[in-house]
């Protein structure tokens, strides 16, 4: 029981979520205190990490639990990209009165199953975590109760996420029939290849981690449920679970089936290349932002994958900066969106973009650094977390997969280009408020900072991920 | 490591750019904005003329060069200076201040940003010019398009949108090819310094493929028929200020990326396709020179005659001839220089009339004599004339050519007529005749800042056309070690074979 | 190329002299309109003059460099396809300058022929049309003996170019016999007085000759038909292809097909993929579960 501090996070934020669900049932009109208190919470789950991070590689609970340099960077950007997200959604919810005591707890249990996601490695423990990440999200994808929308997404995101879960359960069974065990290491030394039940089983496990993180073709509920959701749960959607997915991906795929990469990286090229294009060429139509931020999620993860299909170190710590540099773009594109509000309703289509450069220069110059980052032009830093992924697939020569990426950023350009034209070009509408709340402004404040000053020193990024070694 | 000047060059108008964008200005013109940008801008073509004047002519290698670590074990940030590249440097150094004067009149509304974006863009482009490492080239090369598109967008006639959005696709799309060619050439060789490049070479094998990647790129950007059809959109809609900018620089930077890289880089490769430059070049000749003869607008005959006179730089640069190069690094200057003076002349009569059209001018040599004697003078160098800029260029590509082979040689000589014809009967149709629209008689003759301007680029273009010695001496020993280099890469593989 | 050099100079002035002089006449063309207004725009008569001389190649102006060394050069081939040109050359040279002479005496000298602008109201043009043309006569004049070194020199010519053309090798030392040097300078000098003669003094003798061959000179005089072929030929088509390349090829192949072509194949797709989302749960599982079995045949089929 000596390792019990290297879970000292997890602890802490499973007394805590106890500890404000005691206080929110027992005192009444608490949910702004415990809205508070979770922030802290958050801030305080930092902290412990940080400490943790000196801690190279460690493993716990019979080897079913990891602490190394992934986890931790993993679980740093989550609860970073989450106490930003907090911070940009307070007035949103009280707005749009969905300012309920559980809304907090929910996003505090998201946090703690995608905490044991990043760490897992066993199937067993990794299965738990992506379920009790998935029972918040389902809640809170329905939060707003009174709006059909965000009903109906919800319960979309509850059937398919059920059905993707149970394809994902199948396939954690077929590997445990195959291999007998459970745990990452062992199922290594236990597999032998030309096995189809254990490619089958990897196919089953990949398509349901590929529903979490949206890619092509388990992307359909992505649109729907983003659009439905409160905005301030779709910034939590778009960002927080895809890094603990991402990061099941590397682990799952590089530890116990290192040796099989021929066989899967096919598959994740796939993705990765469908992703890409459909992300791409589905965003153009959209008029709403919330849909088009969801299929360009889409697209962005496919470069996320593209990364992982390399199958090298190089690739995965492409992949982790492309995360980190996409977490930030998010957060900063929907604390754009947040801004968009005009007698406490809030505006989520394109047009009500328009002209929005006359009234509001210094929020669409953000919009306008934060658009081209997306859409990867250099020097911005959305350019960098492109090239990081393409020196890897390029690495491994994998031209295609390089050649048909970059054409698809092409494509990808022209709908970011739109939403520039309409801010820049188009003729002027109404004002939006402009007095927001402390927290918003910081983070997009803070977030268009480091998109816009990437380049001037690009490699403290690189030289954190590059110490993420997993192979 | 003396003072940093090139980082000075290239960071200077950047800060300037900064303290605009958060500097308020107390009137609605943006006087104070202006005059700060006019100041940043001439203290940088300042400091390019200083650099110039103590550049060493006769070194082979690059000077000044600045290496400093910024992608740690991937890239490092490189730049330097050599003979070719500090010419356009100061032909940039020197568009932009004109171009902010000349904002004066073409710029009616949000002049601060426009202020912005032209000294963003001449970081960018200064950029281009000096850098020394293929992703730092990138870097700066991409990024241009970004103010580029929001000057044709925002200041832009009534198919902006339409053109600046062809134009980001258009060069995006040619250069994401480029971006995979310099990560493959980072693993061929595992680097991309540019100066160790042309030590260790890189293996023949690989050539074709990324040469053809960076042509891809440097094509569009030139532009080359037939991948030509985003430029006379562009200009027609962008600004006048953004047209001068386009024409004059963004367009050198594709011809310059050629000498530097494609023929630098891949030797082989090049002299391989030299046949098809050469005949997409002959082909943008002759072509774009006709289809310039019928254009009912001014601005999209200029913009034809510039993708016909990048056509005689292409065809000069794989000359793989001293006089070719060095014609078309000549040519390129000039037609920098020649170009922006049009667009700028387009723009004084836009300014008045509100058209473009040729046929509703006529006549203007009596209402406006000092507009049609500038005018003439650019219209004479524009079709190279000697004595102006524009002759020696085309001359020394013709003489290049002449040896390299006698056919395209002859069918690039047809353009010159070609050029003389459509330029003459521009003016012919603009400065003489009777005047038929009895708007033009309203016209006043060029105001004193316009007056300023084009003196500005009328003397460069006739002095370099009488004496065209500083700028040949500057390129010749880079253009010399350039080709030797090119020639020993020739001549090993030949002996391979 | 020496030729073309020159050229460049004297033509451009005859062309914007006669500029000139046309805009004097209120935009009359025709020198059969003209005449006799020499003293009334002195600089203008000058300055085509020495265009005139230069043009045809009289001693010493920029013509005579350039036309001689093109003679020369055919002359010393030393074939007979040489001398031939040589001579035709020369033939024409003479015939150059007595056409242009004619354009100076018809305009200038003789009668007033004009009835539509008086006399009186002839003045010289603004001096921003006569500067350009003093320029380019200072060329025209000296272009010839600055520039023969350089562009057919023997020696020190490199300084200009500072060695970025290396030259042809000076072609030959050896010189064709003095009184073919001379041939052409003189019968050029003898045209003058003789077109003199032939357009002003005695108009009967060229009358004479026109009514002989009557429809030789209505050929003759409408230039050959030249403007009608060259129009025929050269500039109706050039202008028909240019018109042809502009609006066929860039915009309807090379945009139809390329930018435009693809954005709206992609817009298409665009369309398709949003309709795609239907929105009803079965069909996303449906997709989902389509896409887990491609992915599972591929494998098994890999």
């Amino acid at each position: 029981m000596e390792n019990l501090e290297l879970i000292l996070p997890e602890i802490f934020i499973s007394l805590s979520i106890m500890f404000l669900l005691i206080l929110g049932v027992f005192k009444k009109n608490s949910a702004l205190l415990i809205y508070n208190l979770t922030t802290v919470t958050l801030i305080i789950l930092l902290a412990l990490l940080l400490n943790l991070y000196q801690v190279s590689e460690l493993s716990i609970f019979n080897n079913s639990y990891k602490i190394d340099k992934l986890a931790t960077f993993m679980k740093l950007l989550t609860i970073g990209s989450g106490i930003f997200v907090m911070l940009t959604s307070s007035k949103y919810i009280e707005l749009t009165k969905i300012n309920k005591m559980e809304y907090p707890i929910l996003i505090l249990s998201a946090i703690l199953g995608m905490m044991v996601m990043i760490s897992s490695n066993d199937l067993i423990v990794f299965y738990m975590g992506l379920e009790l990440q998935s029972l918040a999200l389902y809640v809170l994808a329905s939060f707003n109760r009174e709006n059909l929308l965000s009903t109906e997404s919800g319960l979309k995101y509850f059937v398919l996420s059920a059905l993707s879960s149970g394809l994902l359960l199948y396939g954690c069974s077929l590997i445990y029939g195959f291999t007998e065990t459970t745990n990452f290491n062992e199922i290594l030394q236990n597999s032998k290849s030309g096995q189809y039940g254990l490619t089958f089983g990897i196919v089953f496990v990949l398509v349901g981690l590929a529903f979490k993180i949206s890619a092509v073709p388990f992307h359909m509920w992505a649109p729907d449920v983003y659009q439905g959701s409160p905005t301030s749960v779709t910034t939590f959607f778009a960002i927080l679970p895809k890094i603990a997915a991402l990061s099941v991906f590397i682990r799952f795929l590089y530890v116990p089936f290192a040796e099989m990469n021929d066989q899967w990286q096919m598959i994740i090229v796939f993705l990765s290349i469908a992703s890409m294009i459909f992300g791409a060429v589905a965003a153009i139509g959209q008029k709403n932002l919330k849909r088009l931020v969801a299929y360009s999620s889409i697209g962005h993860m496919g470069y996320a994958l593209a990364g992982l299909a390399s199958g090298t170190n190089q690739g995965i710590q492409g992949s982790i900066s492309y995360m980190a540099i996409y977490l930030v773009m998010n957060l900063a594109f929907f604390s754009c969106l947040f801004m968009l509000r005009r007698n406490n309703e809030y505006y989520e289509n394109i047009e009500d973009l328009s002209g929005l450069s006359k009234n509001h220069p210094v929020l669409s110059f953000s919009l306008l650094i934060i658009l081209f980052s997306l859409a990867g032009i250099p020097p911005l830093a959305g350019f960098f977390a492109k090239f990081y992924v393409f020196m890897a697939v390029i690495e491994q020569q994998m031209y295609f997969l390089a050649i048909i990426g970059l054409l698809a950023t092409v494509v990808a350009a022209f709908y970011y280009l739109r939403i520039i034209k309409i801010i820049y070009f188009d003729k002027e509408k109404e004002k939006f408020e402009t007095n927001h709340h402390f927290g918003l402004k910081i983070t997009l404040a803070i977030s268009t900072i480091f998109i816009l000053a990437y380049f001037v020193y690009p490699s403290w990024l690189n030289q954190i991920v590059s110490k993420i070694n997993i192979i | 490591m003396n003072f940093p000047i090139l980082s000075s060059l290239i960071l200077l108008p950047s800060i300037g750019a900064l303290f605009i964008f958060f500097s308020k200005s107390s009137n609605e013109k943006y006087q104070s904005s202006k005059y700060i940008a006019l100041f940043i801008s001439i203290a940088n073509f300042l400091l390019s003329l200083y650099l110039w004047s103590v550049f060493d002519k006769s070194a082979t290698e690059f000077q000044y060069v600045e290496n400093r670590e910024w992608l740690s074990g991937y890239v490092n940030y490189k730049v330097g200076v050599d003979g070719i590249s500090i010419l356009f440097i100061l032909l940039t150094t020197f568009i932009t201040p004109i171009c902010i004067i000349s904002v004066n009149a073409t710029i009616k509304h949000r002049l601060k940003d426009f202020l912005v974006a032209i000294l963003i863009m001449e970081t960018l482009m200064i950029g281009v010019f000096c850098s020394l490492d293929l992703v730092i080239f990138y870097l700066f090369f991409e990024a241009g398009l970004i103010p580029m598109f929001l000057i044709i967008g925002i200041w832009g006639g009534e198919r902006r949108v339409y053109s600046a959005f062809k134009f980001f696709l258009y060069t995006l799309l040619g250069s994401v090819l480029m971006l995979i060619a310099i990560i493959s050439i980072y693993w061929i060789t595992g680097t991309t310094d540019v100066e160790k490049l042309y030590e260790i070479g890189i293996g023949e094998q690989y050539q074709n493929l990324l040469w053809l990647a960076f042509f891809s790129s440097f094509a569009v950007k030139t532009p080359m028929w037939p991948v030509h059809t985003w430029l006379p959109d562009a200009h027609v809609e962008a600004p006048t200020a953004g047209s001068v900018l386009l024409a004059a620089i963004l367009l050198k930077m594709a011809g310059y990326g050629f000498i530097r890289f494609s023929v630098g880089l891949f030797p082989v490769a090049s002299e391989y396709f030299t046949p098809l430059v050469f005949a997409l070049s002959l082909v943008a000749i002759v072509y774009t020179s006709l289809v310039a003869l019928m254009q009912e607008d001014m601005k999209k005959l200029i913009a034809y005659s510039s993708v016909a006179h990048m056509g005689f730089v292409t065809l000069g640069i794989f000359t793989m001839t001293q006089q070719g190069i060095e014609g078309s690094i000549f040519q390129m200057i000039s037609h920098g220089l020649v170009s922006a003076a049009l667009f700028l002349c387009v723009g004084v009569v836009y300014e008045r009339m509100h058209t473009r059209l040729i046929s509703k001018y006529g006549g203007l040599v009596n209402i406006m004599p000092r507009y049609a004697i500038v005018f003439m003078v650019f219209t004479l160098g524009a079709l190279g004339l000697p004595g102006t800029s524009g002759f020696i260029g085309e001359f020394l590509i013709l003489m290049g050519a002449f040896k390299k082979n006698f056919l395209v040689a002859t069918i690039a000589s047809l353009g010159v007529i070609l050029g003389a014809a459509y330029m003459l009967w521009l003016y012919k149709r603009i400065i003489f005749g009777e005047i038929i629209n009895s708007e033009v008689r309203n016209m006043i003759d060029l105001k004193k800042f316009e007056i300023v301007i084009l003196f500005l680029l009328v003397a460069p273009i006739i002095f370099f056309g009488f004496y065209p010695e500083p700028l040949i001496n500057s390129v010749e020993t880079s253009v010399s070690s350039l080709l030797e280099l090119y020639n020993l890469n020739i001549n090993n593989s030949l002996a391979l074979k | 190329m020496f030729h073309l050099f020159t050229h460049a100079f004297f033509k451009a002035l005859l062309f914007l002299g006669s500029g000139s002089v046309i805009h004097s006449f209120k935009d009359e063309q025709d020198i059969n309109l003209m005449g006799g207004v020499w003293k009334k725009l002195p600089y203008t008569y000058a300055l085509m003059i020495i265009g005139t001389l230069a043009l045809t190649g009289f001693p010493f102006l920029s013509g005579f460099y350039s036309k001689d060394a093109i003679i020369e050069f055919a002359y010393l081939r030393g074939n007979s396809v040489g001398m031939y040109a040589a001579y035709v050359g020369i033939f024409t040279a003479f015939l150059t300058s007595i056409y242009s002479w004619r354009l100076i005496f018809k305009t200038f000298h003789g009668s007033y022929n004009n009835s539509n602008v008086k006399i009186e109201s002839m003045h010289e043009s603004p001096p921003v049309m006569l500067i350009p043309l003093v320029i380019l006569s200072i060329g025209a004049i000296f272009a010839g003996m600055v520039f023969k070194d350089l562009f057919i020199g023997h020696s020190n010519s490199y300084a200009f170019w500072s060695s970025s053309i290396k030259f042809l090798e000076p072609l030959s030392t050896e010189h064709p016999p003095t009184w073919f040097l001379f041939l052409t300078p003189v019968l050029v000098v003898l045209s003058i007085p003789l077109s003199f003669y032939l357009f002003i003094k005695n108009k009967s003798v060229v009358d004479e000759i026109v009514r002989i061959n009557k429809p030789l000179y209505i050929f003759l005089q409408k230039k050959w038909y030249f403007d009608e072929l060259y129009d025929y030929i050269f500039i109706r088509p050039s202008k028909k292809i240019g018109y042809f390349l502009w609006k066929q090829i860039d915009g309807s192949v090379i945009d139809k097909f390329g930018p435009d072509g693809i954005s709206k194949i992609i817009k298409n797709f665009s369309i398709r993929a949003v309709k795609f989302q239907s929105g009803y749960i079965y069909q996303y599982a449906f997709v989902m579960l389509l896409g887990f079995s491609l992915l599972l045949t591929l494998l098994i089929l890999y």
